[in-house]
């Protein structure tokens, strides 16, 4: 008998179990995909494309993506590592996490809505700051998730976010260039990374882990 | 008072055989961090054989330490195993035993 080795306490193997949900690449070309799809939305809107047409089509990118990544862990990851579920009180600080990137969501929207009636005194960069907390949002929740569920490229795309931030604002700053590409660097500086190396884990889980072909005991 | 001290001291004969065999405790350790999980993920995950990992399983379900549940999902059959609450509550017990046991051996 040849037992797997390994440390056998709560912290290790949660983090092991994450670590499962997380090495198959599904997650960085999904995310890879959703962020070059906001990036190329928001560059169409800054080289003159109206947002209501980009829209509809950005939209159904959202959908098509999601179902390609819901059908694609039933069909690739489960038949290979097997179906799990992390005990719930252990998902409370990924929930906890989520809830704060969609309360800094919710934030913008109302500064934007704020910003639309005029209500701030001119000559206040309101758009860099808004898009500023935007690069803070998606940076300090790539950091939170790389801290607690232990994966640690997770850093690497936060940085690339801030990274893409301050490039855009630096051409923004020296060039003619509008603010909308902050939103283009943000989203797109870390896809460009994700997207590669998604594929990259794929193809190394696919080697790695052959289909099991019977989940039973009794085969 | 000598009594009581003799009662609440670790001995040998309170470890749980069950719990402390190595198979036994890796499969209630990955149990122990998740809801649920199938007979595939234990497999990868402890890298026991099929025949050695129902084995243990059968093991755990009488003591009741885990619950097995066998279905369907479409042709396939799944086998789900979850972690009893007399099950967390025997490897808790397992480990403050073991930590007691441990205790008392010579450096």
């Amino acid at each position: 008998m040849e037992m797997a080795a390994g440390a056998l306490d709560a912290r290790t193997l949660e983090r092991k179990a994450w670590n499962r949900v997380f090495n198959d690449g599904l997650w960085d070309l999904y995310l890879g995909a959703l962020f070059v799809n906001v990036a190329a939305w928001t560059a169409a809107g800054e080289l003159g494309s109206a947002w209501g047409e980009t829209a509809v089509p950005a939209m159904g990118f959202l959908i098509v993506f999601l179902g390609a990544f819901r059908a694609a862990k039933s069909r690739i990851t489960k038949p290979r590592i097997g179906h799990f579920q992390i005990e719930r009180a252990r998902t409370k600080k990924v929930h906890l996490a989520a809830s704060l990137a969609l309360a800094v969501t919710v934030i913008l929207v109302g500064v934007t809505f704020v910003a639309g009636m005029g209500a701030f005194p001119e000559g206040i960069p309101l758009v860099a700051i808004m898009f500023g907390v935007t690069a803070l949002g998606v940076s300090g929740s790539f950091s939170l998730a790389a801290y607690s569920l232990g994966v640690q490229r997770f850093y690497v795309y936060g940085a690339l976010a801030a990274v893409g931030y301050v490039g855009a604002e630096v051409l923004a700053a020296t060039s003619e260039v509008g603010r909308g590409w902050d939103i283009v660097g943000v989203f797109g500086l870390p896809a460009i990374v994700m997207l590669p190396l998604g594929l990259l884990l794929l193809r190394r889980f696919l080697q790695e882990h052959p289909v099991v072909t019977d989940s039973g005991p009794d085969a | 008072m000598r009594r009581k001290r003799t009662e609440a001291s670790p001995s040998f004969e309170t470890i749980d055989r069950l719990v402390h065999e190595p198979a036994r405790l890796s499969i209630m350790a990955h149990l122990y961090v998740l809801d649920f999980a199938d007979f595939v993920y234990l497999m990868n995950e402890t890298g026991l054989t099929r025949g050695n990992l129902s084995s243990h399983m059968s093991k755990l379900e009488d003591a009741g330490y885990i619950s097995v549940e066998k279905t369907f999902e479409g042709k396939i059959p799944r086998t789900v195993l979850s972690l009893t609450g007399s099950g967390r509550d025997a490897l808790r017990s397992y480990r403050r035993t073991m930590e007691g046991v441990v205790s008392t051996l010579p450096e």
